[in-house]
């Protein structure tokens, strides 16, 4: 990572947390699927990126949006939890061959297939985490479990979107390049 | 020692997750006490700000709505007003024990299973941990975290929160409990816990504060009941609420001093030493 990379990195940061917490933080459908995106700005890390660091980071992620949301340690658990099992996600989808150097975990480089489950399956460890340990009954086990799995569709659904449209973006600059 | 040490750093990764993890965990299990950092909690410089910000772009579009409650209240308030004008010589007894200081909610959500406020006033205005907030029309929560311009408080949707209640009409003890057991993440719906089977309780009912924690004035609504079963098994009633307060729209809220609480608390503390306030 050079320097300009770094600075790339932490306005995407105060992107990320702002867009959670003063927006996506009021929708969601019938109390039911909530959206967390700002888990995005972690899942984007390129694939070979320090994973001692990367744990830092996400600790750091997530004690930034338990504080908007008066929860402390429930997000920075989950984000630290899903990024420990980042590895393992990543190695169970390597295409046959491998990755290539310089492969990014985006719909550009790795294609919608492998960035669909590679979102789903990261946001499963997080939002069951968080899920889970904010429940305050264990009787509605089966609504906690609904709530995460309904959350992952709502999540990946615009991380998703996000890529789609930076992709049609780049697509249409590079256009009116030529 | 040499093989120890390559142990760790093979380890390294998994460690500083477990080290973190732990940290966490520690976190989330201190949330419930009153001795949480202050920084921590929405009620931080940084955070209040946004949602103050934020606040003041969304206020707008609800203002002639918000006019419309606080002319009601005012109202309200004048017409409780005049007996107490003519009362007015007796001026010593009228004197109240509570101080009521006007915030307003810049952070509220209702779909969680704990719900927070955060308010736009804090440490400099008077407010302190454990007063209680209140609505024009129902009772509201209680401040958690104080910062010097921010409070945050829990919403009374919030599962760590209970509160003495009575009858309006037989002044019966019982306590309201949100998402209890019967209803799921409902912001407009409440349970009374603890009423046997005797008590005399009809749908329609006013529950009000009981006044018995130093936290509310007494008498202070908080919903009417909507539905009542007899639970034959454990000889209790089974009973919903309709909260009056609309936790969906909260702006301007009430903090509650209590100028006797401190009084009244280290006399609980002599009669039963161990709860502390």
């Amino acid at each position: 990572m050079n320097q300009k990379n770094v600075f790339f990195f932490v306005y995407a940061y105060i992107l990320y947390i702002l867009l959670q917490v003063l927006f996506l933080r009021y929708v969601n459908f019938g109390g039911l699927a909530f959206c967390f995106a700002y888990i995005g700005y972690l899942l984007a890390f390129p694939l070979d990126f320090s994973r001692l660091l990367h744990l830092i980071i996400a600790f750091l992620v997530g004690i930034s949006v338990d504080i908007f949301y008066d929860s402390p340690g429930i997000h920075a658990g989950a984000c630290i939890l899903m990024v420990y099992f980042r590895k393992r996600i990543i190695g169970v989808l390597a295409p046959t061959g491998g990755y290539e150097a310089g492969n990014q975990p985006s719909v550009l480089d790795l294609g919608s297939n492998w960035f669909l489950i590679y979102v789903s399956l990261s946001a499963f460890f997080h939002h069951a985490f968080v899920f889970f340990v904010s429940a305050s009954n264990f009787k509605i086990v089966g609504n906690t479990l609904l709530k995460t799995i309904l959350s992952v569709v709502f999540t990946t659904a615009v991380l998703y979107f996000f890529q789609r449209t930076s992709l049609s973006y780049n697509k249409y600059k590079s256009r009116r390049r030529r | 020692m040499y093989q120890l040490l390559r142990f760790f750093s093979r380890l390294k990764v998994f460690f500083t997750f477990l080290f973190l993890e732990l940290i966490a965990v520690w976190l989330i299990l201190n949330n419930n006490s009153y001795q949480q950092v202050a920084f921590l909690s929405s009620a931080n410089a940084v955070a209040g700000n946004f949602y103050e910000v934020r606040d003041a772009f969304t206020g707008q579009f609800n203002l002639r709505n918000e006019i419309q409650q606080l002319q009601q209240e005012n109202a309200n308030l004048r017409e409780n007003n005049a007996p107490l004008d003519s009362a007015a010589y007796k001026k010593d007894s009228l004197k109240s024990n509570y101080n009521y200081i006007p915030a307003r909610v810049i952070n509220n959500s209702v779909d969680y299973e704990d719900n927070f406020l955060t308010l736009n006033k804090g440490r400099n205005s008077g407010i302190k941990e454990g007063m209680g907030v209140i609505a024009p029309n129902g009772i509201v929560g209680r401040i958690k975290t104080v910062t010097d311009n921010y409070a945050a408080a829990y919403s009374l949707l919030h599962s760590g929160i209970r509160v003495s209640a009575q009858l309006r009409k037989s002044k019966e003890l019982c306590t309201v409990k949100w998402n209890a057991e019967g209803t799921q993440n409902d912001y407009q719906q409440a349970e009374l816990l603890y009423v046997p089977i005797h008590i005399d309780i009809q749908p329609g009912d006013t529950v009000e504060t009981s006044g018995y924690n130093a936290v509310y004035p007494e008498g202070i609504d908080i919903g009417t009941v909507s539905s009542v079963e007899e639970d034959m098994s454990d000889g209790r009633k089974n009973v919903k609420i309709e909260l009056l307060v609309n936790f969906n729209n909260i702006k301007n809220v009430y903090v509650i001093e209590n100028y006797q609480k401190s009084e009244i608390d280290s006399l609980n503390q002599l009669v039963n030493p161990s709860t502390s306030p």
